[in-house]
């Protein structure tokens, strides 16, 4: 039976963190929750600057990326609900996939619901899928589907490749997988048709926080991100995937719109990055992008845009 | 093609074989031009031949293996710039394309403008990108700024400008737009070399001192061609801008730039409305003690039909990708003859710089120095005087030989009379620096030329002397990008190039400091013995097929920087101030974002490794379509 929660405004995060922080995790399957929130309108001035950290335009419509930036306090509410058996505070964000069916008017009325779906054993842990959709009078326009990782250092049983082995291409995913994950674009970096540095200060993810929410210490400041093993603070993944698509935001054709990505490497704070994209050749329409280190060797972010 | 004031600086475009009649001492009153004499001639395309097929060269360079030293031989990891230059490579051009890129070099000035669409973001942009933003290629001085104003102001700038004197074009209604460029005396590492020069050894403790001071606050120069390089850039500048406005438009508009009011004698007449147009600048006390002064004002508007300068738009984007490219790169005269330079730079080319391609460059250069001054051709010919040292003619190694001898015995006297106060205090920075000029002044190449002017013959004609150095300037740029633009013409893709041309102030300052404090004879005394010449820029014509090394050794090797190359060239919101309603904004400064656009870049001609891999950043990003189409103002 799904546990269904509906806010008129957005649930305060205080005794979500306080749950994050001091709540017990009994274990267990994922249950089915649910929570919705009736969006009258949206804060522009909060828009304003979630566009200005990012670099969105200013514009008669959202970003791409802020419906799920709205339901963050949902998020928070579904990862620190007494009935979830994972810790959110070591939850990573491995991939998102967001679909927009048109573009969504800034001074609309936004009905946003979210619910946890999915549950997979895989290497290094367990993933889940948050799942949230967004919609107009009735009518659902955009979906984002975030996939987490739980770490828990256990591998699922069969799998008994040493660390650091290679599994075999084609292969396929340890763990009961209930639905196609969405595959991380392939990029080619030979052929790029933007190529930007990207500098990112010490304090982006406090920043980032102060507009999406987004308070997870491992994002504010080196010292409270080494309590989670981090060597210094990490940015937010959304803000990675907002900067990229900020950036990219001309050369994505407005309205109907698929973005896949995949978190590979967190981006630690501070650091210079580089965003590249390039237009594949079998998919026209497509924009694949990519977040590196400067000299390429590092991935934090692969990803693809297609648009209609 | 490059341009500055010190070691490893200057350069100017200019070539010519016309070079006018040497004919020493015989100075004859200037006769009113004739309407044909005024017409600029029209500028050929002469295609560069490229060497068969096994002789052709490319740079070919790469980033460094991993544990290797990178050098300038190799490509920077990454670039972060908000310049629209970029790294960038050439762009093959047919001739028909050719032809219309060198129409651009013998334009008049433009007689009426016609009311027309507002100008974009965009177009702003990419006319500053081909003006302000690369008219000269020096990373290491900014000394342009530029304030841009929209119809309404135009028209009160209109106004304003009527009434100035000494115009030297008309003042058009119905401007589009109204640029604005400030200027301020030209300081670098080498003028501040130079203000320990030339003094005597006990006295130098209290004539340095004087010398700094008055080089501080009355903006004085040690040496007149330091003073001479603000008015060479400016009149490049000048003549950048005229092309850049039918680019960026694609045929549409032209500019009409105004700059002699605003300078010499004419600065003094028009001083109140020169003030006038820095307060609307926004000019500060600050500024105007560092120098800064209104240097040239440009009109650019849309013009008829009849007065469009026919181009297609797809050969625009060409040129323009090309314009950037030519500022991208080094050329150098001469093979690199450094050993650690990987092979392709070791091998001599048996390739020579067509005479009929110096002809053109030089008519260019003419037509140019004409339409800045205003007089007829032929007057132009007799006032601009340029020696050739061509090392392919009888006499030109010897000659080549005696001018580097010269300009080396000042280095040795510079260096042997450096106030020991000063160099030993500092680990010899300043005797250092000026032993490294030596390669910075070293003349190679195939066709060098000297260029100057007779101060007297100049004044006797009633020209302005910082108006005709200003025109040398155009002069120069022009003849320098006839040579740059043929040396893309049916390029073959295993070259970078077919030709291309250096234009250096260096050798210039070097021999003026011999003048001031040595007693040296001026470069062109010698072929100009009875008129009291002063050089004022060194060009060399090189044919090769291999560019020079990109990027800037003292970055590269700087282990700080891993490897990254920082552009010194200006970002357009650095330089360039649009005037709107909020009041002086800088150009593409929005929303704390700043450009990360390369102009052009969707020519796509950008430096690559030999397997294709990119110069991180170097693509840069797309300025919001939204913000870069609407209409500026």
């Amino acid at each position: 039976m799904q546990d269904c929660k509906v806010f008129d405004r957005p649930p305060s995060s205080i005794p979500a963190f306080v749950r994050a922080l001091f709540g017990k995790r009994k274990g267990g399957a994922i249950p089915h929750l649910r929570a919705e929130l009736a969006l009258q309108r949206v804060d522009l001035g909060a828009l304003a600057r979630y566009r200005r950290q990012c670099g969105f335009v200013d514009g008669p419509h959202l970003p791409l990326t802020y419906p799920q930036v709205l339901a963050g306090a949902l998020h928070l509410h579904l990862l620190t609900h007494p009935k979830f058996p994972l810790s959110s505070l070591g939850l990573v964000h491995m991939r998102n996939v967001i679909e927009q069916t048109r573009a969504i008017d800034s001074t609309a009325s936004l009905h946003l619901a979210a619910h946890l779906d999915g549950e997979r054993q895989v290497p290094g842990g367990t993933e889940i899928d948050l799942v949230t959709e967004a919609s107009v009078h009735g009518e659902v326009v955009w979906r984002s589907v975030i996939t987490a990782l739980a770490r828990t250092g256990k591998r699922p049983r069969g799998d008994k490749r040493p660390r650091g082995e290679k599994k075999p291409p084609g292969e396929k995913q340890a763990g009961g997988d209930q639905q196609p994950r969405p595959a991380p674009a392939e990029l080619s970096l030979t052929a790029p048709f933007r190529s930007l540095l990207i500098r990112v200060p010490e304090d982006q993810g406090r920043q980032y926080a102060a507009v999406a929410g987004d308070f997870n210490p491992i994002h504010l400041y080196a010292t409270t991100a080494k309590l989670f093993g981090f060597p210094r603070a990490i940015v937010h993944g959304m803000w990675s995937l907002g900067r990229c698509l900020g950036e990219l935001e001309s050369d994505l054709a407005p309205g109907s719109c698929r973005v896949e990505v995949a978190f590979k490497r967190p981006v630690l704070l501070p650091s210079t990055v580089v965003l590249r994209a390039s237009r594949p050749a079998h998919a026209a329409g497509a924009v694949e992008f990519a977040l590196t280190s400067r000299d390429g060797a590092t991935v934090h972010l692969v990803g693809t845009a297609h648009t209609s | 093609m490059q341009v500055g004031g010190g070691p490893g600086a200057p350069c100017h475009p200019f070539p010519p074989t016309a070079i006018g009649p040497t004919c020493p001492g015989v100075f004859r009153m200037s006769q009113p031009a004739s309407a044909r004499d005024r017409a600029p001639k029209v500028i050929e395309v002469i295609a560069i031949a490229p060497p068969p097929a096994a002789q052709r060269l490319q740079r070919q360079a790469d980033f460094a293996a991993p544990g290797t030293k990178p050098s300038r031989y190799t490509l920077p990891v990454s670039l972060e710039s908000a310049s629209p230059v970029g790294y960038r490579t050439r762009v093959p051009m047919d001739a028909q394309e050719a032809a219309q890129a060198v129409a651009l070099l013998s334009m008049q000035r433009p007689s009426a403008f016609v009311p027309g669409a507002p100008l974009t973001e965009q177009e702003l942009f990419e006319e500053c990108a081909l003006g302000i933003l690369t008219s000269r290629q020096s990373t290491n001085f900014r000394g342009h700024r530029q304030v841009s104003f929209g119809p309404e102001d135009s028209t009160r700038i209109g106004h304003l400008l009527r009434s100035l004197q000494h115009r030297d074009g008309e003042v058009l209604d119905h401007a589009a737009c109204t640029h604005v460029v400030l200027s301020r005396p030209y300081r670098t590492p080498f003028t501040l070399l130079l203000t320990f020069v030339g003094h005597k050894p006990v006295m130098s403790t209290a004539t340095v001192a004087i010398r700094a001071w008055q080089k501080r606050f009355r903006h004085s120069d040690d040496i007149p061609t330091i003073g001479y390089l603000q008015h060479l850039h400016v009149g490049i500048l000048a003549d950048a801008m005229e092309r850049a406005a039918v680019l960026a438009s694609g045929g549409r508009r032209r500019a009409q730039v105004l700059q002699q009011p605003f300078c010499g004698r004419g600065r003094r007449d028009n001083k109140p409305i020169a003030h006038a147009l820095e307060e609307m600048c926004g000019l500060t006390l600050q500024d105007r003690a560092l120098g800064w002064k209104v240097a040239l004002v440009a009109q650019v508007g849309e013009v008829s039909a009849g007065e469009r300068v026919a181009s297609d738009p797809a050969t625009c984007r060409k040129i323009g990708a090309n314009f950037m490219a030519f500022r991208s790169e080094r050329i150098m005269p001469g093979v690199n003859h450094e050993e650690k330079a990987p092979e392709a730079y070791q091998h001599r080319q048996d390739m020579d710089v067509p005479d009929e391609l110096t002809t053109m460059a030089g008519r260019a250069a003419y037509n140019a120095f004409a339409h800045w001054i205003g007089t007829g051709r032929e007057e132009a010919k007799r006032l601009l005087l340029l020696e050739r040292i061509d090392v392919l003619t009888k006499g030109g190694k010897e000659r080549l030989r005696e001018v580097r001898d010269m300009l080396g015995a000042i280095t040795d006297r510079v260096v042997a009379e450096m106030p020991l106060w000063v160099d030993l205090p500092t680990g010899k920075a300043f005797s250092k620096n000026a032993e490294r000029g030596r390669k910075a002044f070293a003349l190679v190449g195939q066709r060098i030329y000297i260029g100057g002017l007779a101060k007297r013959e100049i004044e006797r004609e009633g020209i302005d002397w910082d108006h005709a150095v200003r025109a040398v300037g155009a002069a120069a740029s022009r003849g320098a990008l006839v040579a740059e633009l043929m040396g893309v013409v049916d390029l073959p893709p295993d070259c970078d190039l077919l030709g291309g041309c250096c234009l250096m102030a260096g050798p210039v300052n070097q021999n003026d400091i011999g003048k001031q404090f040595y007693g040296v004879a001026d470069l062109l005394q010698k072929a100009y013995p009875n008129r009291e010449p002063t050089s004022l820029l060194v060009w060399t014509l090189k044919a090769k097929t291999v560019a020079d090394p990109i990027g800037n050794e003292e970055q590269l090797l700087n282990p700080a920087r891993k490897g990254a190359l920082v552009d010194l060239r200006a970002g357009p919101h650095e330089v360039v101030q649009v005037k709107t309603g909020r009041g002086l904004q800088g150009l593409r400064k929005r929303d704390g974002r700043v450009n990360g656009e390369r102009a052009f870049g969707d020519i796509g001609n950008f430096v690559t490794s030999p397997q294709g891999r990119e110069i991180a950043g170097n693509r840069g990003s797309a300025w919001p379509r939204a913000w870069a189409n609407a209409p500026v103002w």
